[in-house]
Protein backbone atom coordinates (compact mmCIF):
# COMPACT_ATOMS: atom_id res chain seq x y z
CA UNK A 1 0.00 0.00 0.00
CA UNK A 2 1.68 2.95 -1.61
CA UNK A 3 0.41 5.53 1.30
CA UNK A 4 0.39 3.35 4.39
CA UNK A 5 1.63 5.14 7.82
CA UNK A 6 1.23 8.58 6.58
CA UNK A 7 1.11 11.02 9.61
CA UNK A 8 -1.97 13.72 9.20
CA UNK A 9 1.08 16.22 8.92
CA UNK A 10 2.23 14.42 5.65
CA UNK A 11 -1.38 13.74 4.59
CA UNK A 12 -1.42 17.87 4.62
CA UNK A 13 2.00 18.01 2.99
CA UNK A 14 0.87 16.00 0.59
CA UNK A 15 -2.62 17.35 -0.08
CA UNK A 16 -0.86 21.22 -0.26
CA UNK A 17 1.29 19.51 -3.12
CA UNK A 18 -1.44 17.82 -4.81
CA UNK A 19 -2.92 21.47 -4.89
CA UNK A 20 -0.01 23.51 -6.04
CA UNK A 21 0.66 21.08 -8.69
CA UNK A 22 -3.03 21.06 -10.15
CA UNK A 23 -4.45 25.01 -9.57
CA UNK A 24 -7.16 23.96 -12.14
CA UNK A 25 -8.11 21.18 -9.91
CA UNK A 26 -8.10 23.48 -6.48
CA UNK A 27 -12.18 23.23 -6.20
CA UNK A 28 -12.92 19.35 -6.08
CA UNK A 29 -9.55 18.68 -4.59
CA UNK A 30 -10.78 21.61 -1.99
CA UNK A 31 -14.20 19.56 -1.59
CA UNK A 32 -12.68 16.35 -0.89
CA UNK A 33 -10.18 17.73 1.81
CA UNK A 34 -12.50 17.51 4.74
CA UNK A 35 -13.41 14.20 3.91
CA UNK A 36 -10.03 12.95 4.01
CA UNK A 37 -8.94 14.46 7.24
CA UNK A 38 -11.83 13.49 8.71
CA UNK A 39 -11.91 9.52 7.07
CA UNK A 40 -8.02 9.75 8.31
CA UNK A 41 -9.17 10.18 12.24
CA UNK A 42 -12.23 8.15 12.09
CA UNK A 43 -10.28 5.17 10.71
CA UNK A 44 -7.82 5.70 14.10
CA UNK A 45 -10.43 5.29 16.30
CA UNK A 46 -12.22 2.31 14.09
CA UNK A 47 -9.15 0.40 14.27
CA UNK A 48 -9.25 0.06 18.09
CA UNK A 49 -12.72 -0.36 18.60
CA UNK A 50 -13.75 -2.76 16.14
CA UNK A 51 -14.11 -6.36 16.37
CA UNK A 52 -12.26 -9.20 15.64
CA UNK A 53 -12.86 -10.94 11.95
CA UNK A 54 -11.79 -14.08 11.27
CA UNK A 55 -9.61 -15.42 8.37
CA UNK A 56 -11.36 -15.20 4.97
CA UNK A 57 -11.73 -18.98 3.53
CA UNK A 58 -8.31 -19.65 1.30
CA UNK A 59 -10.16 -22.24 -0.89
CA UNK A 60 -12.99 -19.84 -2.09
CA UNK A 61 -10.33 -16.33 -2.13
CA UNK A 62 -8.15 -18.74 -4.57
CA UNK A 63 -11.32 -19.77 -6.65
CA UNK A 64 -11.89 -15.54 -7.20
CA UNK A 65 -14.37 -15.09 -4.51
CA UNK A 66 -13.41 -11.74 -2.57
CA UNK A 67 -12.42 -11.76 1.32
CA UNK A 68 -15.37 -9.67 2.15
CA UNK A 69 -17.98 -12.19 0.64
CA UNK A 70 -18.18 -14.01 3.96
CA UNK A 71 -18.74 -11.68 6.31
CA UNK A 72 -21.27 -9.57 7.76
CA UNK A 73 -19.28 -5.98 7.68
CA UNK A 74 -22.12 -3.94 9.44
CA UNK A 75 -21.47 -5.89 12.20
CA UNK A 76 -18.35 -5.66 13.14
CA UNK A 77 -18.85 -1.59 13.94
CA UNK A 78 -20.20 -0.77 17.42
CA UNK A 79 -21.95 2.64 17.00
CA UNK A 80 -21.61 2.92 13.66
CA UNK A 81 -23.83 5.84 13.67
CA UNK A 82 -22.02 8.38 15.34
CA UNK A 83 -18.53 8.18 12.77
CA UNK A 84 -21.20 8.06 10.27
CA UNK A 85 -22.70 11.40 11.29
CA UNK A 86 -19.00 13.28 11.90
CA UNK A 87 -18.31 12.15 7.54
CA UNK A 88 -21.75 13.52 6.81
CA UNK A 89 -20.31 16.91 8.56
CA UNK A 90 -17.10 16.60 6.86
CA UNK A 91 -18.92 15.73 3.66
CA UNK A 92 -21.02 19.00 4.01
CA UNK A 93 -18.32 21.42 4.74
CA UNK A 94 -16.98 20.00 1.30
CA UNK A 95 -20.06 20.16 -0.59
CA UNK A 96 -22.41 23.32 0.64
CA UNK A 97 -24.64 22.40 -2.28
CA UNK A 98 -25.47 18.93 -0.69
CA UNK A 99 -26.56 20.39 2.28
CA UNK A 100 -30.20 19.71 1.76
CA UNK A 101 -29.35 15.69 1.19
CA UNK A 102 -26.90 15.56 3.82
CA UNK A 103 -29.57 16.88 6.44
CA UNK A 104 -32.41 14.33 5.02
CA UNK A 105 -29.80 11.46 5.97
CA UNK A 106 -28.61 12.71 9.19
CA UNK A 107 -32.42 12.71 10.15
CA UNK A 108 -32.55 9.13 8.34
CA UNK A 109 -30.38 7.74 10.44
CA UNK A 110 -31.60 9.12 13.39
CA UNK A 111 -35.26 7.70 12.73
CA UNK A 112 -33.90 4.37 11.73
CA UNK A 113 -30.46 3.58 14.30
CA UNK A 114 -29.23 0.32 12.08
CA UNK A 115 -29.46 1.36 8.94
CA UNK A 116 -25.98 2.29 8.64
CA UNK A 117 -24.58 -1.34 8.91
CA UNK A 118 -27.17 -2.64 6.32
CA UNK A 119 -25.99 -0.18 3.96
CA UNK A 120 -22.28 -0.99 4.32
CA UNK A 121 -23.47 -4.51 3.61
CA UNK A 122 -25.35 -3.47 0.63
CA UNK A 123 -22.56 -0.82 -0.52
CA UNK A 124 -20.04 -4.24 -0.23
CA UNK A 125 -22.35 -6.76 -1.77
CA UNK A 126 -23.45 -4.03 -4.78
CA UNK A 127 -26.85 -4.40 -3.43
CA UNK A 128 -28.82 -1.46 -5.06
CA UNK A 129 -32.53 -2.31 -3.84
CA UNK A 130 -31.51 -1.07 -0.32
CA UNK A 131 -29.81 2.22 -1.70
CA UNK A 132 -32.24 2.97 -4.46
CA UNK A 133 -34.86 2.32 -1.22
CA UNK A 134 -33.19 4.99 0.71
CA UNK A 135 -32.87 7.66 -2.12
CA UNK A 136 -37.03 7.11 -2.85
CA UNK A 137 -37.46 7.61 0.54
CA UNK A 138 -35.56 10.62 1.10
CA UNK A 139 -36.57 11.47 -2.83
CA UNK A 140 -32.48 12.08 -3.41
CA UNK A 141 -31.11 11.12 -6.33
CA UNK A 142 -29.66 7.69 -6.82
CA UNK A 143 -26.80 9.03 -7.55
CA UNK A 144 -26.30 11.05 -5.39
CA UNK A 145 -27.50 8.44 -2.43
CA UNK A 146 -24.57 6.23 -3.64
CA UNK A 147 -21.94 8.73 -3.80
CA UNK A 148 -22.33 10.08 -0.01
CA UNK A 149 -23.15 6.76 1.43
CA UNK A 150 -20.03 5.78 -0.44
CA UNK A 151 -18.11 8.46 1.14
CA UNK A 152 -19.80 7.97 4.70
CA UNK A 153 -18.47 4.29 4.71
CA UNK A 154 -15.14 4.89 3.01
CA UNK A 155 -13.48 4.44 6.67
CA UNK A 156 -15.30 1.86 7.51
CA UNK A 157 -14.45 0.36 4.14
CA UNK A 158 -10.81 0.93 4.45
CA UNK A 159 -10.61 -0.34 8.20
CA UNK A 160 -12.07 -3.63 7.37
CA UNK A 161 -9.23 -4.12 3.88
CA UNK A 162 -6.39 -3.26 6.43
CA UNK A 163 -7.67 -5.83 8.96
CA UNK A 164 -7.98 -8.51 6.06
CA UNK A 165 -4.79 -7.34 3.89
CA UNK A 166 -2.45 -9.61 6.01
CA UNK A 167 -4.18 -12.33 4.49
CA UNK A 168 -4.42 -11.72 1.25
CA UNK A 169 -0.77 -10.18 0.47
CA UNK A 170 0.51 -14.08 1.18
CA UNK A 171 -1.44 -15.01 -1.52
CA UNK A 172 -1.45 -14.73 -5.24
CA UNK A 173 -4.79 -13.15 -6.94
CA UNK A 174 -5.08 -12.86 -10.73
CA UNK A 175 -8.87 -10.89 -11.22
CA UNK A 176 -8.94 -7.49 -12.04
CA UNK A 177 -11.37 -6.63 -9.37
CA UNK A 178 -10.44 -6.09 -5.51
CA UNK A 179 -9.75 -9.87 -3.38
CA UNK A 180 -11.03 -8.21 -0.39
CA UNK A 181 -14.85 -6.04 -1.71
CA UNK A 182 -14.77 -7.23 -5.10
CA UNK A 183 -14.96 -4.14 -6.35
CA UNK A 184 -13.12 -2.58 -9.59
CA UNK A 185 -10.14 -0.23 -9.71
CA UNK A 186 -10.25 3.23 -10.01
CA UNK A 187 -6.88 4.36 -11.21
CA UNK A 188 -3.90 2.33 -11.19
CA UNK A 189 0.40 3.12 -11.01
CA UNK A 190 3.32 1.37 -11.73
CA UNK A 191 6.35 1.01 -8.88
CA UNK A 192 9.57 -0.59 -9.47
CA UNK A 193 10.98 -2.87 -7.43
CA UNK A 194 13.13 -1.15 -4.11
CA UNK A 195 14.90 -3.93 -3.42
CA UNK A 196 18.34 -1.78 -3.06
CA UNK A 197 20.12 -4.16 -5.62
CA UNK A 198 23.66 -4.41 -6.35
CA UNK A 199 23.02 -4.78 -10.16
CA UNK A 200 21.74 -2.79 -12.62
CA UNK A 201 18.00 -1.22 -12.09
CA UNK A 202 15.26 -1.59 -14.84
CA UNK A 203 13.32 0.98 -15.25
CA UNK A 204 10.35 -0.92 -16.04
CA UNK A 205 7.65 -1.22 -13.06
CA UNK A 206 4.78 -3.17 -11.84
CA UNK A 207 1.30 -2.34 -12.13
CA UNK A 208 -0.79 -2.18 -8.70
CA UNK A 209 -4.70 -1.46 -9.05
CA UNK A 210 -6.28 0.55 -6.70
CA UNK A 211 -9.68 -0.92 -5.26
CA UNK A 212 -12.26 2.15 -6.28
CA UNK A 213 -14.56 1.46 -3.10
CA UNK A 214 -12.05 -0.01 -0.09
CA UNK A 215 -8.78 1.30 -1.33
CA UNK A 216 -6.57 -1.70 -1.22
CA UNK A 217 -3.57 -2.76 -3.45
CA UNK A 218 -3.15 -5.46 -5.89
CA UNK A 219 -0.39 -6.33 -8.17
CA UNK A 220 -1.81 -7.35 -11.54
CA UNK A 221 0.28 -8.40 -14.56
CA UNK A 222 0.49 -5.45 -16.72
CA UNK A 223 -1.11 -7.25 -20.62
CA UNK A 224 -4.27 -7.77 -18.83
CA UNK A 225 -7.33 -5.70 -19.25
CA UNK A 226 -8.70 -5.20 -15.54
CA UNK A 227 -12.30 -5.31 -16.94
CA UNK A 228 -12.53 -8.21 -18.96
CA UNK A 229 -9.45 -10.23 -18.53
CA UNK A 230 -7.99 -9.87 -22.37
CA UNK A 231 -4.74 -10.81 -23.12
CA UNK A 232 -4.49 -10.31 -26.84
CA UNK A 233 -1.42 -7.65 -27.31
CA UNK A 234 -3.22 -6.34 -30.30
CA UNK A 235 -6.30 -5.45 -28.85
CA UNK A 236 -4.14 -3.76 -25.66
CA UNK A 237 -2.70 -0.27 -25.52
CA UNK A 238 -1.75 2.84 -23.59
CA UNK A 239 -1.49 6.87 -24.27
CA UNK A 240 0.12 9.47 -22.99
CA UNK A 241 1.01 13.07 -23.53
CA UNK A 242 3.91 13.79 -25.92
CA UNK A 243 6.11 15.21 -23.08
CA UNK A 244 4.07 13.21 -19.92
CA UNK A 245 4.58 10.00 -20.25
CA UNK A 246 4.08 9.00 -16.79
CA UNK A 247 0.79 9.63 -16.60
CA UNK A 248 -1.12 7.09 -19.01
CA UNK A 249 -4.53 5.87 -20.22
CA UNK A 250 -4.51 1.82 -20.37
CA UNK A 251 -7.31 0.98 -23.23
CA UNK A 252 -8.91 -2.29 -23.91
CA UNK A 253 -10.57 -2.25 -27.66
CA UNK A 254 -12.56 -5.66 -27.14
CA UNK A 255 -14.80 -4.57 -24.22
CA UNK A 256 -13.77 -0.62 -24.98
CA UNK A 257 -13.02 0.09 -21.23
CA UNK A 258 -10.01 2.57 -20.02
CA UNK A 259 -7.96 2.70 -16.78
CA UNK A 260 -6.01 5.71 -16.20
CA UNK A 261 -1.89 4.71 -14.75
CA UNK A 262 0.65 6.85 -13.19
CA UNK A 263 3.91 5.37 -13.41
CA UNK A 264 5.61 6.11 -9.93
CA UNK A 265 8.98 5.53 -10.67
CA UNK A 266 9.56 8.63 -12.75
CA UNK A 267 8.13 10.81 -9.67
CA UNK A 268 9.89 12.57 -6.89
CA UNK A 269 7.09 12.32 -4.39
CA UNK A 270 4.76 9.39 -3.97
CA UNK A 271 1.21 10.10 -4.97
CA UNK A 272 -1.73 10.53 -2.55
CA UNK A 273 -3.97 7.39 -3.61
CA UNK A 274 -7.34 9.24 -2.07
CA UNK A 275 -6.83 12.18 -4.81
CA UNK A 276 -5.22 10.43 -7.79
CA UNK A 277 -8.28 9.90 -9.51
CA UNK A 278 -8.74 13.86 -9.07
CA UNK A 279 -5.02 14.51 -10.67
CA UNK A 280 -6.22 11.82 -13.14
CA UNK A 281 -9.16 13.96 -14.27
CA UNK A 282 -7.75 15.25 -17.31
CA UNK A 283 -7.05 11.82 -19.17
CA UNK A 284 -10.31 10.94 -18.16
CA UNK A 285 -12.14 13.44 -20.42
CA UNK A 286 -9.43 12.68 -23.32
CA UNK A 287 -10.14 8.76 -22.56
CA UNK A 288 -14.09 9.72 -23.27
CA UNK A 289 -13.74 11.56 -26.15
CA UNK A 290 -11.78 8.86 -27.74
CA UNK A 291 -14.83 6.67 -27.51
CA UNK A 292 -13.62 4.59 -24.29
CA UNK A 293 -15.71 4.20 -21.08
CA UNK A 294 -14.19 4.08 -17.39
CA UNK A 295 -13.91 1.16 -15.65
CA UNK A 296 -15.83 2.55 -12.59
CA UNK A 297 -17.87 5.24 -13.85
CA UNK A 298 -17.50 8.09 -10.94
CA UNK A 299 -19.99 11.34 -10.31
CA UNK A 300 -16.62 13.80 -11.49
CA UNK A 301 -15.02 11.15 -13.84
CA UNK A 302 -17.88 10.51 -15.97
CA UNK A 303 -19.34 12.66 -18.87
CA UNK B 1 10.85 21.08 2.86
CA UNK B 2 13.50 21.49 0.65
CA UNK B 3 14.94 18.72 -1.42
CA UNK B 4 17.94 16.93 -1.18
CA UNK B 5 20.23 14.60 -4.09
CA UNK B 6 22.15 11.78 -2.90
CA UNK B 7 24.83 10.75 -4.76
CA UNK B 8 26.08 7.72 -3.86
CA UNK B 9 29.71 7.02 -5.64
CA UNK B 10 29.93 3.87 -4.47
CA UNK B 11 27.40 2.84 -6.97
CA UNK B 12 28.56 4.80 -9.97
CA UNK B 13 29.79 2.95 -13.02
CA UNK B 14 30.54 6.02 -14.57
CA UNK B 15 28.47 5.20 -17.04
CA UNK B 16 27.81 9.28 -17.66
CA UNK B 17 23.77 8.15 -18.72
CA UNK B 18 23.27 11.60 -16.02
CA UNK B 19 25.38 13.88 -17.77
CA UNK B 20 24.47 12.74 -21.17
CA UNK B 21 19.97 12.95 -19.74
CA UNK B 22 21.21 16.78 -18.08
CA UNK B 23 22.33 18.18 -21.71
CA UNK B 24 18.96 16.43 -23.56
CA UNK B 25 16.38 17.89 -21.21
CA UNK B 26 18.57 21.25 -21.36
CA UNK B 27 18.62 21.24 -25.07
CA UNK B 28 22.70 21.77 -24.90
CA UNK B 29 24.64 21.70 -28.09
CA UNK B 30 27.63 19.05 -27.90
CA UNK B 31 31.20 20.22 -26.98
CA UNK B 32 33.78 20.05 -29.55
CA UNK B 33 36.39 17.70 -27.80
CA UNK B 34 39.74 16.05 -27.98
CA UNK B 35 41.45 13.02 -26.86
CA UNK B 36 42.92 13.42 -23.87
CA UNK B 37 43.75 10.11 -22.52
CA UNK B 38 40.92 10.58 -20.20
CA UNK B 39 37.23 8.90 -19.94
CA UNK B 40 36.10 12.43 -18.71
CA UNK B 41 34.59 14.15 -21.58
CA UNK B 42 34.63 17.15 -21.91
CA UNK B 43 37.39 18.27 -19.76
CA UNK B 44 35.46 20.13 -17.74
CA UNK B 45 32.30 21.91 -16.84
CA UNK B 46 31.23 24.59 -19.42
CA UNK B 47 28.02 26.54 -20.29
CA UNK B 48 27.24 23.61 -22.09
CA UNK B 49 27.76 20.78 -19.68
CA UNK B 50 25.85 21.57 -16.18
CA UNK B 51 27.16 18.25 -15.06
CA UNK B 52 29.95 16.68 -15.44
CA UNK B 53 31.32 12.39 -14.05
CA UNK B 54 34.96 13.51 -13.12
CA UNK B 55 37.43 10.21 -13.59
CA UNK B 56 40.31 9.61 -11.37
CA UNK B 57 42.78 7.39 -10.58
CA UNK B 58 45.60 6.41 -8.44
CA UNK B 59 48.05 4.04 -7.00
CA UNK B 60 46.72 2.36 -3.60
CA UNK B 61 49.38 -0.93 -2.70
CA UNK B 62 50.55 -1.33 -6.49
CA UNK B 63 47.02 -1.33 -7.12
CA UNK B 64 45.06 0.88 -9.26
CA UNK B 65 42.08 2.76 -7.90
CA UNK B 66 39.85 4.62 -10.61
CA UNK B 67 37.09 6.97 -8.86
CA UNK B 68 34.55 8.13 -10.44
CA UNK B 69 32.52 11.49 -9.14
CA UNK B 70 29.38 12.82 -11.06
CA UNK B 71 29.78 16.67 -10.66
CA UNK B 72 27.49 19.30 -10.45
CA UNK B 73 26.07 22.06 -8.65
CA UNK B 74 25.37 21.52 -5.05
CA UNK B 75 22.62 24.15 -4.42
CA UNK B 76 24.04 24.85 -0.91
CA UNK B 77 22.09 25.83 1.89
CA UNK B 78 23.79 29.09 2.57
CA UNK B 79 24.81 30.06 -0.93
CA UNK B 80 28.18 31.87 -1.30
CA UNK B 81 27.25 32.97 -5.04
CA UNK B 82 23.99 34.64 -4.34
CA UNK B 83 25.50 36.74 -1.46
CA UNK B 84 27.84 37.58 -3.75
CA UNK B 85 26.02 38.00 -7.05
CA UNK B 86 23.26 40.36 -4.42
CA UNK B 87 25.94 42.94 -3.78
CA UNK B 88 25.70 43.67 -7.42
CA UNK B 89 22.42 42.86 -8.97
CA UNK B 90 19.53 41.92 -7.14
CA UNK B 91 18.20 38.73 -7.65
CA UNK B 92 20.57 37.98 -10.49
CA UNK B 93 20.49 34.54 -8.03
CA UNK B 94 17.76 33.72 -6.50
CA UNK B 95 17.10 30.09 -4.25
CA UNK B 96 13.85 28.73 -4.09
CA UNK B 97 12.84 28.33 -1.12
CA UNK B 98 10.01 25.44 -1.62
CA UNK B 99 12.93 23.23 -3.66
CA UNK B 100 15.97 24.40 -2.22
CA UNK B 101 17.39 25.35 -5.84
CA UNK B 102 20.01 27.85 -6.68
CA UNK B 103 19.03 29.11 -9.37
CA UNK B 104 20.94 31.63 -12.18
CA UNK B 105 18.36 33.33 -13.61
CA UNK B 106 18.92 35.50 -16.71
CA UNK B 107 19.79 38.57 -14.95
CA UNK B 108 23.00 37.03 -14.03
CA UNK B 109 24.10 38.64 -17.62
CA UNK B 110 23.65 42.21 -15.88
CA UNK B 111 27.07 41.28 -14.02
CA UNK B 112 30.23 42.96 -14.92
CA UNK B 113 33.14 41.01 -15.75
CA UNK B 114 34.72 42.15 -12.03
CA UNK B 115 31.34 40.82 -10.43
CA UNK B 116 31.39 37.14 -12.45
CA UNK B 117 34.74 36.11 -11.45
CA UNK B 118 33.66 37.43 -7.84
CA UNK B 119 30.83 35.00 -8.09
CA UNK B 120 32.55 32.01 -9.49
CA UNK B 121 35.33 32.73 -6.90
CA UNK B 122 33.01 32.78 -4.28
CA UNK B 123 31.59 28.86 -5.19
CA UNK B 124 33.34 26.30 -2.66
CA UNK B 125 33.09 23.71 -5.42
CA UNK B 126 34.23 25.77 -8.40
CA UNK B 127 30.86 25.02 -10.19
CA UNK B 128 29.38 28.22 -12.67
CA UNK B 129 30.55 29.15 -15.88
CA UNK B 130 30.23 32.15 -18.30
CA UNK B 131 28.37 31.56 -21.29
CA UNK B 132 30.24 34.38 -23.21
CA UNK B 133 28.01 34.16 -25.84
CA UNK B 134 24.69 35.11 -24.12
CA UNK B 135 26.96 36.14 -20.94
CA UNK B 136 24.65 34.58 -18.67
CA UNK B 137 26.51 32.55 -15.65
CA UNK B 138 25.52 28.78 -16.37
CA UNK B 139 25.45 25.72 -14.15
CA UNK B 140 22.86 23.07 -12.50
CA UNK B 141 19.15 23.94 -12.00
CA UNK B 142 18.04 21.58 -10.47
CA UNK B 143 15.41 20.53 -12.83
CA UNK B 144 13.65 22.74 -11.57
CA UNK B 145 10.69 22.66 -14.72
CA UNK B 146 11.00 19.06 -13.83
CA UNK B 147 10.51 18.90 -9.75
CA UNK B 148 7.63 21.64 -9.97
CA UNK B 149 5.90 19.04 -11.42
CA UNK B 150 6.87 16.26 -9.32
CA UNK B 151 9.32 15.08 -12.12
CA UNK B 152 12.36 13.74 -11.08
CA UNK B 153 15.71 15.78 -12.18
CA UNK B 154 16.96 13.93 -15.52
CA UNK B 155 20.11 12.57 -13.99
CA UNK B 156 18.41 10.75 -11.21
CA UNK B 157 15.84 9.27 -14.18
CA UNK B 158 18.52 8.20 -16.24
CA UNK B 159 20.98 6.85 -13.40
CA UNK B 160 20.89 2.79 -14.20
CA UNK B 161 22.80 2.27 -11.02
CA UNK B 162 20.68 3.84 -8.11
CA UNK B 163 23.76 5.96 -7.40
CA UNK B 164 21.56 9.50 -8.09
CA UNK B 165 18.95 9.56 -5.67
CA UNK B 166 16.37 12.77 -4.84
CA UNK B 167 13.78 13.56 -2.74
CA UNK B 168 12.67 15.38 0.95
CA UNK B 169 16.18 16.01 2.40
CA UNK B 170 14.66 14.29 5.90
CA UNK B 171 14.07 11.41 3.68
CA UNK B 172 17.24 11.60 1.76
CA UNK B 173 19.24 12.08 4.89
CA UNK B 174 18.08 9.09 6.55
CA UNK B 175 18.44 7.41 3.23
CA UNK B 176 22.19 8.73 3.13
CA UNK B 177 23.03 7.78 6.76
CA UNK B 178 21.27 3.79 5.82
CA UNK B 179 23.76 4.00 2.59
CA UNK B 180 26.42 4.91 4.28
CA UNK B 181 26.42 2.33 7.24
CA UNK B 182 25.75 -0.36 4.47
CA UNK B 183 29.03 0.97 2.21
CA UNK B 184 31.33 1.26 5.25
CA UNK B 185 31.39 -2.47 5.94
CA UNK B 186 33.14 -2.34 2.81
CA UNK B 187 35.11 0.76 2.71
CA UNK B 188 35.95 1.95 6.30
CA UNK B 189 36.62 5.06 4.74
CA UNK B 190 33.76 5.90 3.79
CA UNK B 191 31.96 9.12 4.57
CA UNK B 192 29.39 11.77 3.13
CA UNK B 193 30.55 15.25 2.32
CA UNK B 194 28.96 18.63 3.52
CA UNK B 195 25.91 16.80 4.34
CA UNK B 196 25.10 19.79 6.63
CA UNK B 197 25.69 22.89 4.26
CA UNK B 198 24.70 21.46 0.99
CA UNK B 199 21.61 19.54 -1.02
CA UNK B 200 23.70 17.52 -2.32
CA UNK B 201 25.13 15.04 -0.46
CA UNK B 202 28.00 12.75 -1.63
CA UNK B 203 28.88 9.28 -0.50
CA UNK B 204 32.83 8.90 -1.51
CA UNK B 205 34.70 5.43 -0.50
CA UNK B 206 37.93 7.38 -0.96
CA UNK B 207 39.86 10.10 0.43
CA UNK B 208 38.00 13.59 -0.79
CA UNK B 209 41.11 14.23 -3.41
CA UNK B 210 41.82 11.27 -4.67
CA UNK B 211 38.21 12.45 -6.63
CA UNK B 212 38.55 16.19 -7.23
CA UNK B 213 40.40 18.89 -5.72
CA UNK B 214 37.36 20.51 -5.40
CA UNK B 215 35.03 17.10 -4.10
CA UNK B 216 34.59 19.14 -0.78
CA UNK B 217 33.82 22.67 0.42
CA UNK B 218 37.54 24.18 -0.56
CA UNK B 219 37.78 27.04 1.61
CA UNK B 220 40.76 28.97 -0.80
CA UNK B 221 37.88 29.24 -3.50
CA UNK B 222 37.86 32.61 -2.44
CA UNK B 223 40.07 34.96 -0.62
CA UNK B 224 38.27 35.25 2.90
CA UNK B 225 40.96 38.15 3.79
CA UNK B 226 39.54 40.54 0.25
CA UNK B 227 36.73 42.87 0.62
CA UNK B 228 34.23 40.16 -0.60
CA UNK B 229 35.60 37.50 1.40
CA UNK B 230 35.02 39.50 4.54
CA UNK B 231 31.49 40.53 3.18
CA UNK B 232 30.55 36.59 2.40
CA UNK B 233 32.10 35.66 6.10
CA UNK B 234 29.52 38.69 7.59
CA UNK B 235 26.11 37.57 5.35
CA UNK B 236 27.02 33.99 6.69
CA UNK B 237 27.31 34.79 10.37
CA UNK B 238 24.29 37.30 10.05
CA UNK B 239 21.94 34.01 8.76
CA UNK B 240 23.41 31.89 11.13
CA UNK B 241 22.47 33.90 13.78
CA UNK B 242 19.25 33.91 12.74
CA UNK B 243 18.84 30.72 11.92
CA UNK B 244 20.10 29.67 15.45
Amino acid sequence: MLNQGLTTEQLHTNIQRVKERNPDLENIIGSFEELILAKNSLKEELSSTMREIKAPDMDRLASGVPALSDLDAGSRFPEMDTGFQRMLEALEAGFPNLKRETAALRLYIKNNPDISPKWLDSIIFGDDQTISDTADELNIDMEITNFMLEQCLKPYLETLSGKMSPYIEKMRWDQGYCPICGAYPDTTYLRQKQDNQEYLRAHGGQRWLHCSLCSYEWRLRRIVCPYCGNEENDSLEYFHEKNNQHERIYVCHKCKKYITCLDTSQLVDIPLMDLLPFEMLPLDIVAQDMGYHPIVPKLWSKA
Amino acid sequence: MSKTFVIDTSRCTACRGCQVACKEWHGLPANETKQRGTHQNPADLNPYTYKLVRFSEHKEDGRVVWNFFPDQCRHCIDPPCKFVADTYVKDAIIKDEATGAVLYTDRTRYLDSYAVQEVVNSCPYNIPRLNTGTGILTKCDMCYGRIRNNMLPACVKACPTGAMNFGDRKDMLDFAQARLSKVKKDHPQARMIDADSTNVIYIITDKPNNYWKYAVASASAYNPQSRLGKLIAERVSKRSKRIA
